[in-house]
């Protein structure tokens, strides 16, 4: 017993690796809260596209001398709008207009990143992400946002419900609709800057969807899957963290591949249940 | 509001929407007194969604006007309560029929205030008011087409609003249901609401409404089912297949 105790605390004696559990729980807890609207409501490439359309952000920030996350965040924002704006303005459907955005950015991210041999980044390091290197700065940041994301989506919640399941329902009834949409779509932006961090571009739409999707088939009210999402979330991004330490293994796909293992098991388990006789 | 306000509960002046140059409704004009169960019938694409999206204010008409209680649609927006059509809502959203209920609070509520004990218990009153009780902890999803129908009237009690507005209320429901709908439709009638229905299917039931408005880009009738729904009327509107409609009227 005194083994086990000592195996969970001994990663924790160095201060990057407590900076990273603290990162890893709200990252946990905050993408699969979002990610039960990101997987209603068919959001799931729309986040795909902004963890890769944010780039230039990221690598602007380092350039003007700001955290790589308040660089990114606002360009996060801006393209999460733009595509709105492309939709209705030129009459293409939603998947076309973020693919627009998507490759535009992530190539002038990819162009800036070459013409900046100086920066102390690479694309492996947005790729996969960087968790164990953390600052104190990062994890103020990622737990004031949380906050504020946390904050929005209690406030907001009885309208977000309505407008996400009955959309015309919501809007004869005078919620304005068009802002509430919006306003996911900000918090989405905000929400894949703090998860590239922990677990890098490739891997943010893992932690959006897969503990949602895990949740999602287990229960069937929306407030008790999204706290299911938020346990199975944390839970992925801890012991992903641990398997990194005691593996050797890049943390942000450790992360990635307990949450679908996660999944996968749940979809058996929900199968092998459906199908026994009563 | 119902007790100071004389004049009808919805009032279509002269309404027209064309889009691109063809007419989806031409000079449309019809009002439907307070506590009354109005249908609108009429031929896939005659116009009655468009006829509904203007009454709710989603579209704005291209020529006339809408009052709902003496006010434009936007400002009456507490005051009606909508049943969209089935491919409107995401089913794939997970609530149970105590959350699709509760949605009609948000009104009532306003924007940032959570529901208390005195919405729920709003909430259960009307779920007991649509013989849903019973099914108040089931997902939304799982429901047959009249369960669906009867929870969103439930919701639309909830909102307390006066004037209710179904699109193809009677679509995915079997015969059966659509009967038990009509009676909780007609209840509500009797306590002072309005309802105003939309649907493509003209069976029995349209006898049993106070007013028929058979819509075929224009009006060609309004009025009590006896004076409207006359053969030579649906002809106008159905064509060929008026034989099947006649004998279901």
């Amino acid at each position: 017993m005194e083994a086990l105790w000592d195996a969970l605390v001994e990663p924790f004696r160095f201060s990057f690796m407590l900076r990273a559990l603290a990162v890893a729980v709200l990252v946990g807890i905050m993408c699969p809260l979002l990610g039960g609207y990101v997987i209603t409501r068919g959001l799931a490439f729309m986040s795909d596209g902004l963890a890769h359309a944010v780039m230039p952000g990221l690598i602007g920030g380092p350039l003007l001398g700001i955290n790589p996350l308040l660089g990114a965040l606002p360009v996060a924002i801006a393209i999460a709008i733009t595509v709105g704006a492309i939709e209705r303005r030129t009459g293409v459907s939603a998947d076309t207009a973020i693919g627009i955005m998507f490759a535009g950015s992530f190539a002038a991210g990819l162009v800036l990143l070459k013409l900046t041999p100086a920066l102390p980044m690479s694309v492996e390091d947005l790729l996969l992400g960087q968790i164990l290197g953390v600052s104190p700065q990062d994890v103020w940041i990622t737990a004031g946002l949380a906050v504020v994301v946390l904050g929005m989506l209690t406030l907001l919640h009885k309208e977000l419900v309505f407008v996400s399941f009955d959309p015309v329902g919501a809007q004869v009834a005078g919620l304005r609709t068009t802002l509430l949409d919006h306003l996911l779509l900000v918090l989405l932006a905000v929400v894949v800057v703090l998860t590239l961090q922990a677990v890098g571009t490739i891997l943010v739409m893992a932690m959006l969807v897969v503990p949602a999707a895990t949740a999602y088939q287990m229960v069937r009210s929306f407030v008790p899957m999204l706290l299911l999402s938020a346990g199975l979330g944390a839970l992925a991004t801890v012991s992903g963290l641990y398997a990194s330490f005691y593996l050797n293994l890049p943390s942000g796909p450790a992360m990635a591949l307990i949450a679908t293992g996660l999944f996968v098991v749940v979809t058996l388990g929900v199968r092998a249940r459906s199908r026994r006789p009563r | 509001m119902s007790t100071q306000y004389q004049g009808p509960a919805l009032a279509v002046d002269n309404v027209s929407v064309v889009y691109d140059g063809v007419a989806a409704l031409h000079h449309v004009s019809f009002n439907a007194p307070r506590g009354q169960l109005v249908g609108i019938l009429g031929p896939n694409g005659a116009g009655k969604s468009t006829l509904l999206n203007v009454v709710t204010g989603l579209e704005r008409p291209t020529a006339g006007s809408v009052l709902i209680y003496g006010r434009p649609p936007d400002q009456a927006k507490r005051l009606v309560a909508y049943v969209p059509q089935h491919e409107r809502v995401n089913w794939r959203f997970p609530v149970t029929v105590h959350d699709l209920v509760m949605m009609g609070r948000c009104t009532v509520l306003g924007p940032l205030r959570r529901p208390g004990r005195t919405d729920h218990a709003v909430v259960t009153a009307c779920l007991d008011r649509v013989g849903m009780a019973h099914l108040r902890s089931a997902s939304v999803s799982t429901l047959s087409g009249g369960e669906r129908q009867r929870a969103f009237v439930a919701r639309a009690l909830a909102q307390e609003a006066e004037l209710v507005l179904l699109d193809e209320a009677f679509s995915g429901v079997d015969v059966g249901s659509q009967e038990s709908l009509v009676d909780i439709l007609l209840g509500l009638r009797n306590e002072g609401k309005t309802i105003v229905l939309v649907t493509h299917d003209l069976t029995g039931l349209a006898r049993r409404f106070d007013a028929c408005l058979c819509l075929n880009h224009h009006v060609c009738a309004y009025g009590p089912p006896d004076t409207t729904l006359t053969p030579e009327l649906l002809r106008e509107m159905y064509g060929a297949h008026v034989g099947l409609f006649t004998e279901a009227v």
